[in-house]
């Protein structure tokens, strides 16, 4: 490969002049003639019948032009339309099952007049008995939460890889562990918020804060019922998303309704108290986890029972809870491997997507484990990892590849080298420690019959100029800025020469969209393509007018040459020129395609291929803790990831400590308070993300191993980042304290706990 | 019940009735068409709605619009001086201490204010002045770089 | 929000006639900080909003007649820049700069902080230890009320619906040869940095410097009780014992018995042991540290 000149290079974020100015729109700031803001009025039981709805009053308050319930609906459920999942419907039919559930929707002319209106309508409930946790929820006399089942477990899954109860037979120790992880909220600074509209014939128009357009293309002409082509997304800025946003939600298909039934345009904008209590979360897990190892270290089996809080519907609960159990096969060869999985449903909110779907649990329940199995066999904590680390040529027992850019091991070390893991174990204060974590992750995830595929096309204007369609959004990621680094770079262009469209289902090309740490791997595989695509057609004319070789011409800010003569080249404007009469009126279109070349997970075996490129990463913490008050100080978080190759290191870095930031937070900060299904803390106060002085020193380093799959070598990032920061911190403070902290968030007052169980041990 | 207010912002005065229980967050994105002022939580939590108000940081859904009456305010569009960047956006953008946008406009009006009473601080200093803004996106980092760059660079 | 009448009196004869037509339907508009959040969750029985921003000479910090008084529109960005309360009450600065963010400290009022009547307002502690007065008035009457005897329980105060707060008044300690004062603030938050407060103490005491006794020990404790308290027995116990450890240590421990949290009870009553005594000692440290510095002068 020649030198890059695009690609790798330190360049500001595309979006970076509208974002500092103010004058990026995000979907709230929209507004169109005739607008109307929309309401949503929730349930305030937990768990009811609903008897009757009454909306006369609201109907008839002046400035009130719409007001809808299930009846006004087709009443067709969604997420992954014919998917054995799917149990919501946008609005509640007949019963609600958590506290938030949406019961009806009114459009009005202001926002204070929806607010009034959802007050007057009169909902008769009868209130039924609700549960709140796993245990509860599973006990043969509890509620049915969904009455057309059996029982309270959405989806249960067993399976078994090798012969674990012989492996077991054959370690040194066995190791049973209990682990709890709390819910998490996404917290995107930017509010849910959405504006549709109806234009002539039925087409409906709708903005709104997504990682994937495609999908709320195709979830909103089902539920509506409208054909694919009448439903267009337009391109927005985006809040922040973190796999909150990367499945369509209830507020969209509520507003598309209530744009369709008045025929103006609806916006909805989500409270910050709708956004903590309405929205999905990261499910809580308890995951118990056995495994087997013999005396050096080798881990021989894994068994692990994870039981998920569902939360009232499935959204992705079940897949979420897959991967969980997917990591617990492949984070480490693991030779023999029982899963068993419980997906339970309980009346709260539901979980959903959230940075690393499922890893951060399993990754929290292995990592404590393997440390605590380290220091019981007297094994330094790197080592055992590294002994154990996945390696190229491995097959894990699910079926995932590991690729030539693994770089387990080398993040291992790397991160405990910059930690300063060594000097660290010598004369260490007592209060004082560091400890690592390792997380194995993949660049996109094959689980769509769809495939796992993105679409890219590169316009090439008369004057040289570059538009790159994509139909991913950036929530925040860069994606478009690296997106056009590809393009760039494989163009032969600079970027500025760029213009980035995305988003827009008319005017891009399908693409599945931002999540699952695809975008850089799959669609800029798909960007790759389209530039080259286009640079062949222009390499054609200027081959003829400069009389040589297709494959001996090179381009560099857009001038084509022959590769080493410089001075003599064609311009790309001359190029485009060429292919009309009048030098305009006519562009250079590359089209690219690609899908990943993987298997479709198989629902069946549980053994599959998923994923072109798996990622790996490992994070070292040191942290101090006050033994008086039992606060944990986060000193610095080493966080290196096998990234294959960043095409913007700034970028890179912008992910991987912002998911520091949040596996910090989760790790030790945040926290939902309930009583009785209602969350008691909706708001920033009570649920407290870090701030600026709470955030430990973070040092990202990229471990660049080619893959040669991935665009210019490149893999995902977004989501590994934030799955080893808990479980590093946790075991940072065992290496301080000599206290092990099995459940998340870790408070003082588990330390103080902690602390004293011990010294009551050694006194005894 | 509404009231006639007058308020300067970004240097233009600006005549506008507001109802009495109307924020200046309202006013300023509805009214004034200044959507670069954001409103992430309308409690005082995040920071998203920061603006000056007579040079000082402020949440600017914690003051009715009425209460404004008078003063001078400076959102995120008054920093851009005749299409030039202030040097704390130039800096935003060159270390990258953007992601989704969201917070940006409150973070840079928060630093700026710190910039004016102390303009050579240091980086915990930093950090205090920008705890009243929450991101979700970048773990604060490029933030404080690009604030302690500024700092250096006037 | 509701609507409402809204008026911007001049004077504070004007805004007290507003308060004793409308009582308890009246609302004083300061800083906004916690009233704003208030209204939006409709927390409150808004009809008459009294903003007392026009009045003149309320965001006055005066030192007067031995005593430093403060007005109800000083904000605890303002009383955090004065060079008098720099100079003799860095206490006061100290437990201004744990309330909230920048962005709250430049909009609230300490009157406000204190009116609003949290049991984890950061000032209260800090006022009631340096003993601190309101002044209040209405037209009916005008008193002054001990910071101490201001609230009723939590967020509610003794305040009639009439009356307004005009300042806030603190006692300048005696100073001599023989006597040395010192005080600190301390507080610990919740759970993050900016947090709401778990615990905060505020120590105030007067060393007689011959043989190093306590004369004056006041300790208030804020976020353990409905509201915010005195540790009177242990105060009891300091006095008359001179500076030590193990007295500071002991002290601390009986406060931790005078508190009664509502919530995180048993971590609560650990750090109050702890807090308060490292607190004693600091603020012990900086009388003797004061009483050199009059020394050499």
């Amino acid at each position: 490969m020649s030198a890059l000149s695009v690609v790798g290079k330190r360049l500001p974020n595309i979006d970076s002049f509208s974002k500092v100015t103010g004058e990026a729109k995000f979907c709230n700031d929209l507004v169109f003639p005739d607008m109307l803001f929309g309401k949503i009025l929730r349930s305030p039981y937990p768990h009811a019948e609903i008897v009757s709805i009454d909306t006369k009053m609201a109907v008839k308050l002046p400035g009130v032009e719409a007001v809808m319930t299930a009846q006004d609906t087709p009443k067709i459920k969604y997420v992954h339309l014919g998917g054995a999942y799917e149990d919501k419907l946008p609005l509640a039919d007949k019963k609600v099952r958590y506290i938030g559930d949406e019961v009806a929707a009114v459009a009005a002319t202001d926002e204070k007049i929806a607010e009034k209106a959802i007050r007057l309508i009169r909902v008769k409930y009868k209130i039924l008995p609700a549960v709140f946790n796993t245990e509860e929820a599973l006990k043969p006399e509890a509620p049915l939460i969904h009455g057309d089942r059996s029982n309270n477990i959405a989806a249960s899954v067993t399976r078994e890889f090798g012969d674990v109860e012989e492996a077991f037979k054959q370690s040194d120790f066995v190791f049973e562990d209990r682990y709890e992880v709390q819910a998490q909220a996404h917290c995107c600074l930017e509010p849910r918020s959405c504006v549709a509209m109806f234009e002539q014939k039925g087409n409906l128009k709708i903005w709104t804060a997504t990682q994937s357009p495609y999908f709320v293309q195709k979830e909103l002409a089902h539920i509506l019922n409208i054909p694919l082509t009448k439903v267009r997304v337009m391109e927005i800025h985006v809040g922040g998303g973190f796999g909150a946003r990367s499945k369509v939600c209830e507020d969209e298909a509520i507003c598309a309704f209530l744009a369709q039934k008045t025929g103006k345009p609806v916006r909805i904008t989500f409270t910050r108290e709708e956004e903590f209590t309405t929205t999905r979360i990261r499910h809580p897990m308890v995951i118990h986890l056995k495994t087997g190892v013999k005396k050096d270290g080798t881990i021989m089996a894994r068994q692990a029972q994870i039981i998920t809080d569902n939360g009232a519907y499935n959204h992705m609960g079940p897949a979420v809870t897959g991967v969980a159990g997917s990591i617990v096969a492949s984070l480490y060869r693991v030779p023999n491997v029982k899963i068993e999985l419980l997906t339970v449903y309980t009346n709260k909110h539901f979980g959903g997507p959230f940075r690393g779907y499922g890893n951060p649990q399993a990754t929290f329940a292995i990592e404590s484990q393997l440390d605590l199995i380290a220091r019981k066999l007297g094994i330094d904590p790197v080592e055992i990892r590294i002994k154990n680390a996945n390696r190229y040529g491995d097959i894990t027992p699910v079926g995932w590849k590991i690729t030539e850019s693994c770089g387990f091991s080398e993040c291992l070390r790397e991160a405990a080298d910059k930690i300063g893991w060594k000097e660290k174990q010598k004369d260490k204060p007592f209060g004082r420690g560091v400890g690592i974590a390792g997380c194995i992750h993949l660049s996109g995830f094959h689980v769509y019959t769809d495939g796992d595929f993105s679409s890219a096309l590169i316009k090439i204007f008369s004057d040289g100029s570059v538009e790159l369609s994509v139909g991913s959004a950036d929530m925040g990621t860069w994606s478009k800025t690296a997106l056009a680094q590809i393009a760039a770079e494989e163009l032969g262009v600079t970027l500025d020469q760029i213009r980035v469209v995305s988003m827009d289902t008319e005017l891009t090309p399908m693409d599945l969209g931002s999540w699952g740490s695809r975008v850089i791997f799959i669609g800029g595989n798909a960007v790759r393509r389209a530039a080259y695509d286009a640079k062949w057609q222009l390499f054609e004319i200027a081959a003829e007018k400069l009389e040589a070789n297709i494959e001996d011409l090179d381009s560099r800010e857009s001038r084509i040459s022959i590769k080493g003569a410089p001075q003599k080249y064609i311009k790309f404007s001359d190029c485009v020129g060429a292919t009309s009469p009048h030098k305009v009126g006519n562009m250079i279109i590359g089209k690219g395609h690609y899908d990943s070349p993987t298997e479709l997970a198989n629902r069946e075996t549980g053994v599959s291929n998923i994923s072109a490129a798996p990622i790996f990463a490992a994070h070292a913490a040191e942290v101090e803790v006050d033994l008086q008050t039992g606060r944990v100080r986060v000193l610095r978080i080493v966080a290196a990831h096998d990234i294959g190759k960043a095409i913007n290191p700034t970028a890179v870095e912008g992910q991987i400590e912002g998911a520091v930031a949040q596996g910090f937070g989760y790790a030790l900060t945040e926290q939902y308070e309930y009583e009785n299904g209602k969350i008691l803390n909706p708001n920033f106060l009570g649920y407290r993300i870090p701030r600026t002085n709470d955030m430990p020193e973070i040092m990202a380093i990229l471990v660049e191993k080619i893959d040669s799959e991935g665009p210019f070598g490149a893999k995902g990032v977004g989501e590994p980042a934030l799955v080893p920061v808990a479980p590093a911190i946790a075991n940072a403070i065992y290496d301080a304290i000599g206290v092990r902290i099995n459940s998340l968030p870790i408070t003082p007052e588990k330390i103080l706990t902690g602390l004293k169980n011990n010294a009551q041990r050694e006194v005894a | 019940m509404k009231k006639l207010i007058r308020i300067v912002v970004n240097g233009k005065l600006f005549k506008v009735r507001v109802d009495y229980y109307r924020t200046l967050l309202e006013v300023l994105r509805e009214d004034l068409h200044l959507t670069g002022t954001k409103n992430g939580c309308n409690e005082g939590e995040c920071g998203a709605c920061t603006v000056l108000l007579e040079g000082k940081a402020v949440y600017s859904c914690l003051i009715l619009a009425l209460d404004a009456d008078g003063r001078e305010i400076t959102t995120i569009e008054g920093l851009l001086k005749e299409g030039k960047l202030d040097p704390l956006q130039q800096s935003f953008v060159e270390y990258g201490a953007i992601q989704c946008g969201f917070c940006t406009p409150g973070m840079i009006l928060s630093a700026k204010a710190l910039l004016e009473e102390n303009p050579s601080p240091s980086e915990g200093e930093i950090k205090t002045a920008l705890a009243g803004n929450l991101c979700r996106c970048t773990g604060y980092k490029k933030i404080v770089a690009a604030v302690l760059a500024a700092s250096q660079r006037s | 929000m509701k609507n409402f009448k809204y008026f911007e009196p001049r004077t504070i004869e004007e805004a007290c006639h507003l308060l004793s037509r409308y009582k308890d339907k009246a609302k004083i508009l300061a800083g906004g900080t916690d009233l704003l959040v208030q209204m939006k969750r409709e927390a409150v029985d808004l009809r008459y909003l009294v903003n007392i921003k026009k009045i003149d000479n309320l965001n006055c910090i005066l030192s007067q007649d031995n005593l430093l008084r403060i007005g109800a529109l000083v904000t605890h960005k303002e009383l955090i820049d004065s060079t008098v309360v720099e100079k003799d009450f860095s206490i006061l600065k100290e437990a201004c700069l744990a309330v909230g963010t920048v962005q709250i400290r430049n909009l609230g009022t300490l009157i406000g902080n204190i009116c609003n009547a949290s049991p984890s307002a950061d000032t209260v502690p800090t006022f009631i230890a340096l003993g601190a007065k309101l002044k209040i008035v209405s037209t009916r009457r005008e008193r002054t009320v001990l910071v101490e005897d201001f609230f009723a329980a939590p967020f509610q105060t003794i305040l009639e619906p009439d009356e307004m707060v005009t300042e806030v008044e603190i006692p300048y300690p005696t100073l001599n040869k023989c006597f040395v004062w010192g005080g600190c603030y301390s507080w610990l938050p919740k759970i993050t940095t900016t947090d709401e407060t778990l615990i905060g103490v505020a120590i105030f005491l007067e060393i007689a410097l011959e043989r190093g006794r306590l004369e004056q020990v006041r300790i208030a404790l804020g976020s353990v009780a409905p509201t915010v308290m005195r540790a009177r027995e242990s105060e009891e116990f300091l006095v008359g014992n001179k500076i030590d450890a193990k007295v500071f240590q002991e002290g601390g421990q009986i406060a931790a018995n005078e508190i009664a949290p509502r919530s995180r009870a048993e971590y609560r009553r650990h750090l109050a042991g702890v807090l308060v005594e490292k607190s004693l000692n600091l603020a012990a440290e900086r009388a003797l540290r004061s009483g050199q510095f009059e020394e050499t002068n």
